[in-house]
């Protein structure tokens, strides 16, 4: 039986998604990729798969996938309720399924983007070297009730009752970024009231860029007019021509002509790709020099999810049935109960 | 190497300047002049010849590169210090050899539907629409960047009389294959979209096709010459030719 998962109901937003396309800046092609690439790499951390492999990233509204063929999964990102045939099942850890399981995942509570991933990974077709949806640039689309996704072949279709160590992060602190390219074309006055400033996430969000609500009046610069056209990144937060910043999301254009006051880490640009329209964000300044240890900070971490994992317990009295518990081979071990939403 | 300010009166080029946590945009001037573009281009090929392995991709736009690096691989102090010497060497013996070019000739019909602002743009330049038309159909333009969208092209230069502002306000939507025109330039869109320039006309060729064995048909230094097609004609070429009519010879 070729495994499969079957999109029965999916809210608007739900893509497949890897860590996106290196290479093509060139091109006017922006590397895209999973919204929240940590979320993603969880995933496969827990599964104990590379985080090159391909899972659904599940926007707005809830979803409901039902599996063919027997298979692992993990659900990362900001915590949903999710279901399993009905009984509840544990966010962050493997879950065992067998051939019809249902899985039913609720709207998001607290986060945008939470990932589906399966062992072995979406088997969709790749696409200049990637197999997730770009939307802005016309590659693949955004997936519909009713797709079928072929699943890859499972590298460790035995490594269960595992969960991620820390599945949610502190949303709180302020997005740290480096000075724009256009930073000193703001002047001193303009850049510190950015940095004392608190911003509201609207509704004008997609995988390219969010809009921000500045609490007070927009930000002018001596560049706005006649600025030539630049290079442009995913982080960049780019003032619009109403004085409002937009961030740039992994999606973005690859040149743009408005100026960009700050670059957001990448660590945090997941974080506030992940916020709602409502949050109140802030931004820090920090020096490249310093951003850089950061980021390799987090490169080191997310290189060590997968041995950060912890085993998961459960009381046996939450679940429903347990006779019904099955490891993929078909074989009912003491492992079971150890095993989380199988 | 430290973080410098472009500026107008900057003249010390070409500046050193980092994006993010993993970029550095190189800047040959505050201007999308000739020489620039030239710079722009040749400092890619030089960096690209020098194979540094901590350099992970090179993108030229209008004024500038962008060297995306591994910053676990290499310190950005010492990359730009190496980026220097590599420009400096590279200027010295002229090393931009001239390597063979694509020379597309692209039908285009201009005005009318396909292009409902060239007779504003033709005022503003103060051209009479014929000779707009002819003024862009005599230019072999450049491919000085590609970006914005996957695939499309900032075309240069037209001539100093088409250096022309962009609008106050946007075009909500302008259809794929839109030639629009701005400071001396030609956009030709990629996909729909909103934009502020001016749209001239309309060529049929494909310009991002992400399925087929050559998604992309232009790189950047790539010639381009528009043929001024009736609208009739495009639309038969979009209809019948796979590449809208669009021929490359290697010059």
């Amino acid at each position: 039986m070729i495994r499969s998962l079957h999109l029965l109901a999916c809210g608007v937003g739900t893509t497949i998604q890897d860590q996106g396309r290196d290479g093509w800046q060139s091109h006017g092609l922006s590397r895209g990729g999973a919204a929240d690439p940590w979320a993603l790499a969880q995933g496969a951390a827990v599964l104990g798969q590379p985080d090159s492999l391909a899972a659904i990233e599940l926007g707005l509204g809830a979803a409901v996938v039902r599996v063919r063929g027997a298979m692992r999964l993990a659900l990362t990102g900001p915590m949903r309720r999710l279901h399993i045939d009905g009984a509840v099942a544990q966010w962050g850890a493997i879950l065992c399924l067998s051939e019809g399981a249902r899985i039913e995942i609720g709207p998001p509570q607290s986060g945008a983007y939470a990932y589906l991933s399966v062992g072995g990974g979406i088997d969709s077709p790749l696409c200049l070297g990637g197999r997730g949806a770009h939307l802005t640039a016309g590659i693949g689309a955004g997936l519909q009730p009713g797709t079928v996704l072929a699943v890859g072949c499972d590298p460790d279709p035995h490594r269960v009752g595992l969960g991620v160590a820390d599945a949610q992060r502190v949303q709180e602190a302020p997005l740290r970024a480096t000075p724009g390219l256009h930073h000193a074309a703001f002047s001193p006055a303009e850049r510190a009231r950015f940095e004392t400033t608190t911003f509201t996430v609207t509704s004008r969000a997609s995988r390219a860029g969010i809009a921000l609500n500045p609490d007070g009046c927009g930000w002018a610069s001596q560049a706005r007019l006649g600025l030539v056209s630049d290079v442009i990144c995913p982080g960049d937060v780019q003032i619009i021509g109403d004085g409002s910043p937009v961030v740039l999301g992994p999606e973005c254009q690859t040149i743009g002509g408005y100026p960009r006051i700050a670059t957001v880490l990448p660590s945090d640009l997941a974080r506030l790709m992940q916020a709602l329209p409502g949050t109140k964000v802030a931004f820090c300044l920090i020096d490249p020099h310093h951003a850089r240890e950061i980021e390799a900070h987090a490169r080191h971490r997310r290189a060590g999810l997968a041995a950060e994992c912890r085993p998961v317990l459960r009381n046996p009295h939450d679940i429903a049935d347990l006779g019904a518990y099955q490891l993929i081979g078909g074989v009912t071990d003491g492992a079971e109960l150890d095993k989380e939403g199988a | 190497m430290t973080d410098q300010t472009v500026l107008p009166n900057q003249t010390d080029w070409p500046v050193f300047r980092p994006l993010g946590v993993d970029g550095i945009v190189i800047t040959f001037g505050s201007e999308t002049t000739a020489q620039v573009s030239r710079a722009v281009l040749a400092c890619c090929n030089m960096i690209a010849g020098a194979r540094l392995p901590a350099v992970a991709e090179i993108s030229p736009a209008l004024v500038s590169v962008l060297v995306r690096f591994d910053p676990m691989g290499v310190g950005y102090d010492a990359l730009c210090a190496q980026l220097s010497e590599i420009i400096d060497a590279g200027q010295a013996v002229e090393a931009a050899q001239s390597c063979p070019r694509h020379l597309w000739h692209v039908p285009a019909a201009f005005g009318g539907r396909d292009g409902p602002q060239l007779s504003e743009a033709a005022a503003l330049a103060g051209l009479t629409q014929d000779q707009a038309i002819a003024s862009i159909a005599a230019q072999t333009l450049r491919v000085l960047a590609i970006g914005f969208a996957p695939g499309q092209p900032y075309l240069g230069h037209l001539d100093r009389a088409w250096h022309i502002p962009r609008q106050t306000a946007l075009t909500r939507h302008v259809p794929q294959g839109a030639l629009c025109v701005a400071l001396s330039q030609v956009v030709a869109f990629a996909r729909p979209g909103p934009t502020g320039w001016r749209q001239v006309g309309r060529m049929a060729m494909p310009l991002f096709q992400p399925d087929a064995a050559q998604p992309f048909l232009l790189s950047p230094g790539d010639l381009i010459v528009f043929e001024p097609a009736t609208a009739d004609h495009l639309a038969d070429l979009a209809a019948a030719h796979p590449l809208g009519g669009a021929r490359c010879v290697v010059v």
